[in-house]
């Protein structure tokens, strides 16, 4: 499994978990965090320059870029509009086409809106972006996704924050099976199964947030999820037996004693 | 005249370029890592001379945030 990579758009990670940068305790916990997933690949979003104190919001003291590949979402954006401009800044600011591209419906359920994001990320592409699209875990959209030029397509488990780990299983599979470009499973992670369920269900990668910046104990987490996440891909490639509804002994039948019936006494 | 910058207000006296208000917050052309939208358009760092600041302008000086 040592060359088991995640390529995506021709970039190998040796990673397939990739962590978000909010939420954390403290900026240590955070970067205990990044070290103990074992992660390559963080998200950061875009927001306003504080005057006042301009390292109060920033991000970026906490992330080595030589040993972290930065990926900029589009958080927040509920057009196309929004979000096109947000990775344009994106890039500018952080030198890196890469866009986790995110258009949501309201705030309440942080559902991807499906016309906006598609929009956007046709132009995107048209600009040269490497657009991984938040989305629906919809077959469908996700096969459009991949015609129009995504490098990835990302969707969701259960919503954002949810921790509810992967509700739809059949889609997911689906959406495997019909792509040729990576998924990523993005938003509703609780714990470590979801990673491993995930992975298991073909996922190329698991993207995390919340379950362990929220976590009790966030380091610990961050370590259990790394190796739920390497777990659930060995699993998928060692090929899980079928379910069954009957029995089937592991011990052969074949060499048993005969034992006559006697009493116990 | 009027302008907001990062949702506040600013007066400023007379029309000027986006480096000299950007100048004023103790950004110039070196600040690594920053970009700049004046009313829903990116400005480019090569044309922070050159971009004339009217009034009703709204500038957005953005930086990399906590993001999931």
């Amino acid at each position: 499994m040592k060359h088991d990579q995640l390529t995506i758009a021709g970039k190998a990670f040796n990673s397939r978990l990739l962590l978000g940068s909010a939420r954390y305790p403290n900026s240590k916990a955070f970067k205990e965090c990044l070290e103990f997933s074992g992660t390559e690949i963080v998200t950061v979003s875009l927001r306003r320059l504080s005057f006042e104190n301009p390292l109060s919001t920033g991000i970026l003291k906490d992330i080595d870029r030589e040993k972290y590949f930065l990926l900029p979402n589009t958080a927040g954006c509920y057009t196309a509009h929004e979000a096109i401009l947000t990775a344009q800044l994106a890039k500018e600011a952080l030198e890196t086409e890469w866009i986790k591209l995110e258009v949501i419906v309201d705030d309440d359920t942080l559902m991807p809106n499906s016309n906006e994001l598609l929009l956007a990320a046709e132009e995107l592409i048209n600009q040269g972006f490497v657009v991984l699209p938040y989305c629906l875990d919809d077959p469908v959209l996700c096969q459009r996704l991949e015609n129009i030029g995504c490098a990835a397509v990302m969707p969701l488990g259960s919503l954002i924050g949810s921790g509810m780990g992967i509700l739809n299983p059949d889609n997911i599979q689906t959406i495997k099976a019909h792509a040729s470009i990576p998924m990523i499973i993005d938003a509703g992670i609780g714990t470590a199964s979801d990673i491993s369920i995930a992975m298991e269900l073909g996922a190329d990668g698991v993207l995390v947030n919340t379950a362990i910046a929220q976590a009790n104990f966030p380091q610990q987490m961050a370590e259990a999820f790394k190796h739920a996440c390497i777990a659930g891909r060995l699993a998928h490639r060692a090929g899980r037996i079928p379910k069954v509804s009957s029995a089937r002994a592991s011990s052969p039948q074949k060499g048993k004693m005969e034992i006559t019936s006697c009493s116990l006494g | 005249m009027e302008i907001s910058v990062n949702g506040k207000k600013m007066f400023i006296g007379s029309p000027c370029c986006l480096d000299a208000i950007l100048g004023n917050l103790g950004i110039n052309n070196l600040t690594p890592s920053i970009a700049i939208a004046i009313n829903g358009r990116i400005v480019f760092r090569r044309n922070w001379g050159q971009t004339p600041i009217v009034s009703g302008d709204q500038i957005e000086v953005i930086h990399a945030a906590q993001g999931g």
